[in-house]
């Protein structure tokens, strides 16, 4: 009995609509190859990605660069993994990767090479920026995160990896031989492994340094700043801030980060880690009340009365912008501070700086403080982990990194194949300082709860910088309070949830190491 | 002509009106705000019970052990909620009363005026702005930007820049000041509504027996007002004991915790510090603290224009 008027049968149209339901199962089975087809040649996308293509033009003119890449080939995992291999595994597939909504279109664009290298298909998973990480928090608790890969600030990570929330990627890294050995020690250590396992890539990687604007500390100093030697310690730096200060003219002696939380925490890890901090002994008793903790702390009271006015609930975007603006004669602040104070779009102060080796502390050590950026992770709960790493591992190559790094975005490169090329350092002021730093590093652990102690402490050191209570009633409240939350995570009796040794290599890389200048 | 009469006449509707069952009759009303009512439990209700139940436990992550009644004795013992709930009282308090009398004031000045009868709506500019955007502005004025800090140089009230963070009454200040600029114009046209609904009449009659502006304005309009002056300042009491944005923009609870508001302490328990179940107590003990205040200040204070 005809169904339309058109004269088709119910059993002609049963048939037909059968076959073609056939045909396309059989084309989905098949979509990886279909797919594949599709793609085009490996090598002409990876000739896009280059210095032509990735670095601001007005840069490259600035800098008067050249086509020749500021990586070393041999080292950079897009150019080393076999790309062929990974389509025929990977290509139709699908990885959900979180990222700030203000991010979502530089990323899609980003994203794109990687698409058509692997013939996976990339959807962003747009978090708002000011909720990024509660969102990603919540996602996680939720035991079912809509997304298979993120970024996070790296003091999370063991709050995020002790649950189990991140997927193990050890086996992905040795199958798809990802240059582990080219991170810089630090990085790989801290933002890498948790509990022996690889769980992260290393993302941002930064270093907290010291800035000098040469036009002021060049006249109290009385000559050309050596990196190594005009400003041999704190005491000197303590000095020459105050002399700064009084020049006047809007500019003020010192910046730091002495907001409460983390920031405050951090300023002072930097410079009690020069007074030879520890932060635990191997029982995971927590040491802030040594005597390299009160130095540090007591160096801090001494240079915030050299400092900017707002110092108290200064962090990164504050202080940065005390920086660039030229209202600071010395900053203690990130190594991108140095980077972007080259860039004239982004600087007041282009030409007028340099950043010097760590100033030292009569028996301390030298141990350059590596303290905060982020790292790169696959959701344990994801559908697709391998796919996520392939796409970590690709946002996370040496090339890329290094074109961040000539972009002066903030995004910091951790290979030591970067950081060393000469290229490179022409385009960033502090990499070699830098670089020389980072073979002895000093890094807090990434500790279940250590984002909730930094805070914690960093509450009481705000409290000492703005003279409600002493930097000694700062410590031993802060120390209270990172045993309290330290049991509450599970660390007891010499016992946690990581085995001591298995962090202890990453707290300080330098230990035994001959100064590099 | 009968004939035609009678087919100009309309025809009764044939359709036969059905009355609904007594039961769906009382149902009804039930039935149309039931959607709503729904809706309003699930959104408020739940995370409110939620918040509660979460309360009696320490989590962190998906880990949830049982503590009773312990994360209130552990915020009954915290410096911290202590400092943050005088904060809140102190910051918001002098802020309410600075907001209050400024509104009152310009509203007495004001509600006669027959341009700011046509023209109410620019008063409300202040609150028609992001209070993220306003605070940024205000950070900007008093922090990054020193602009107060030149100004009050420019006047020769200041010998060189203010460190409004370093100072707990100067940090508290710029809050309070923040506040005051966006949030005084919801009390002004609240007041200038009360004071140009009232009866005319009223006021002519004293002003025949020859009462001042001011005379009128203390001794009729006020009282007059006092029930809607009472529900005015308890919701922007309300309002201002949930201050979150002002203080993680401009000032993060600086200097040494000085700043920080109930809110505020909530949130940094919470989202960076991941103690959801503490940061649960410490909501649900806000809630218990607000809803007293509130149902003191109108039990004690809200009588009607008439009493």
């Amino acid at each position: 009995m005809p169904v339309f008027s058109t004269g088709v049968s119910r059993r002609s149209f049963l048939r037909s609509t059968v076959t073609i339901g056939a045909a396309a199962g059989v084309a989905a089975l098949k979509v990886p190859a279909f797919a594949k087809s599709d793609l085009p040649d490996v090598q002409s996308v990876l000739d896009k990605i280059s210095v032509d293509g990735y670095v601001r033009e007005d840069y490259r003119k600035l800098y008067k660069m050249s086509s020749d890449p500021l990586w070393d080939p041999a080292k950079d995992w897009i150019r080393t993994v076999d790309w062929e291999k990974v389509r025929s595994e990977q290509s139709g597939k699908t990885v959900r990767f979180a990222i700030g909504a203000a991010d979502q279109e530089s990323a899609a664009e980003g994203l794109k090479p990687f698409e058509q290298l692997s013939g996976i298909k990339v959807e962003l998973v747009p978090i708002p920026d000011d909720s990024f990480y509660d969102k990603a928090v919540a996602e996680f608790i939720s035991g079912n995160a809509s997304f298979d890969a993120l970024q996070f600030f790296s003091p999370w990570l063991g709050d995020f990896a002790a649950p189990g929330f991140l997927a193990s990627l050890d086996d992905y890294a040795a199958k798809w031989k990802l240059p582990l050995d080219d991170f810089y020690d630090t990085y790989r250590l801290n933002y890498g492994y948790f509990g022996g396992k690889l769980v992260g890539i290393p993302f941002d990687c930064d270093i907290q340094m010291i800035h000098l604007r040469k036009s002021i500390m060049e006249k109290i100093l009385g000559g050309p700043i050596d990196q190594s030697k005009s400003v041999p310690s704190y005491d000197e730096l303590i000095r020459i801030t105050g002399e700064a200060n009084k020049l006047g003219g809007g500019v003020a002696g010192v910046g730091l980060m002495g907001a409460r939380g983390f920031w405050a925490t951090y300023t002072w890890e930097h410079i009690a880690a020069q007074a030879g901090l520890m932060l635990f002994d191997d029982q995971w008793n927590p040491l802030l009340t040594s005597d390299a903790g009160m130095k540090g702390l007591d160096i801090i009271m001494a240079l915030q009365k050299n400092a900017i006015e707002g110092v108290a609930g200064a962090g990164w975007g504050e202080n940065r912008a005390a920086w660039l603006g030229g209202q600071l004669a010395a900053n203690v602040s990130w190594q991108d501070s140095g980077t972007q104070a080259m860039r004239p779009d982004q600087s007041k102060i282009v030409d007028d700086f340099v950043t010097i080796y760590e100033p030292r502390i009569q028996g301390g050590v030298f141990a350059p403080p590596n303290i905060a950026g982020s790292t790169s992770c696959v959701a344990a709960t994801s559908q697709n982990p391998e796919g996520a790493f392939l796409m970590l591992a690709f946002l996370t190559t040496s090339s890329i990194m290094a074109m961040n790094e000539a972009n002066a975005n903030g995004v910091a490169p951790g290979y030591r194949s970067v950081l060393t090329n000469d290229r490179l350092r022409a385009v960033s002021q502090p990499a070699k300082v830098w670089s020389d730093s980072l073979d002895h590093a000093w890094c807090a652990p990434r500790l279940p709860g250590m984002f909730e102690m930094e805070q914690a402490l960093g509450n009481e050191i705000n409290r000492a910088i703005t003279g409600q209570i002493s930097a000694k009633e700062a410590l031993e409240n802060g120390q209270t309070a990172w045993k309290s939350i330290m049991e509450k995570n599970g660390f007891g009796g010499g016992k946690g949830p990581v085995a001591y040794a298995d962090v202890a290599p990453g707290m300080y890389v330098g230990a035994g190491k001959a100064l590099p200048f | 002509m009968a004939e035609g009469a009678a087919q100009a006449v309309p025809k009764a509707p044939t359709r036969k009106l059905r009355r609904r069952s007594p039961a769906l009759r009382k149902a009804f009303p039930y039935l149309l705000v039931g959607p709503a009512i729904v809706y309003l439990l699930v959104i408020t209700l739940y995370p409110g019970l939620f918040a509660i139940y979460q309360s009696l436990f320490v989590v962190k992550f998906v880990s949830w052990t049982w503590t009773g009644y312990g994360n209130y004795l552990r915020i009954l013992q915290d410096r911290e909620f202590w400092a943050a709930l005088w904060n809140t009282m102190v910051i918001g308090g002098i802020s309410l009363t600075l907001q209050a009398v400024i509104a009152l004031t310009v509203a007495y000045f004001a509600y006669r005026d027959t341009f700011i009868r046509g023209w109410r709506i620019v008063f409300l500019m202040p609150m028609l702005f992001m209070p993220s955007a306003v605070a940024f502005i205000w950070k900007l004025a008093f922090n990054d930007g020193r602009v107060i800090s030149d100004l009050l140089m420019s006047l020769g009230l200041a010998s060189g820049n203010i460190d409004w963070l370093a100072s707990i009454w100067l940090a508290r200040m710029t809050l309070i000041v923040a506040d005051v600029w966006q949030w005084t114009p919801f009390l002004f046209i609240i007041f200038v509504a009360a004071l140009q609904s009232q009866d005319q009449e009223v006021e002519e009659a004293a002003r025949l027996d020859g009462a001042s502006w001011p005379a009128i304005f203390w001794n009729i309009s006020l009282p007059m007002m006092r029930p809607i002056i009472v529900v005015a300042v308890t919701l922007r009491g309300i309002d201002i004991t949930t201050m979150f944005t002002n203080v993680y923009i401009m000032t993060q609870g600086s200097p040494g915790g000085a700043t920080e508001t109930m809110s505020y302490f909530i949130y940094r328990q919470g989202f960076r510090m991941f103690n959801f179940g503490y940061a649960s107590a410490a909501s649900v003990l806000m809630l218990v603290i607000t809803v007293f205040i509130a149902q003191t200040v109108v039990k004690r204070a809200f009588k009607s224009g008439k009493s």
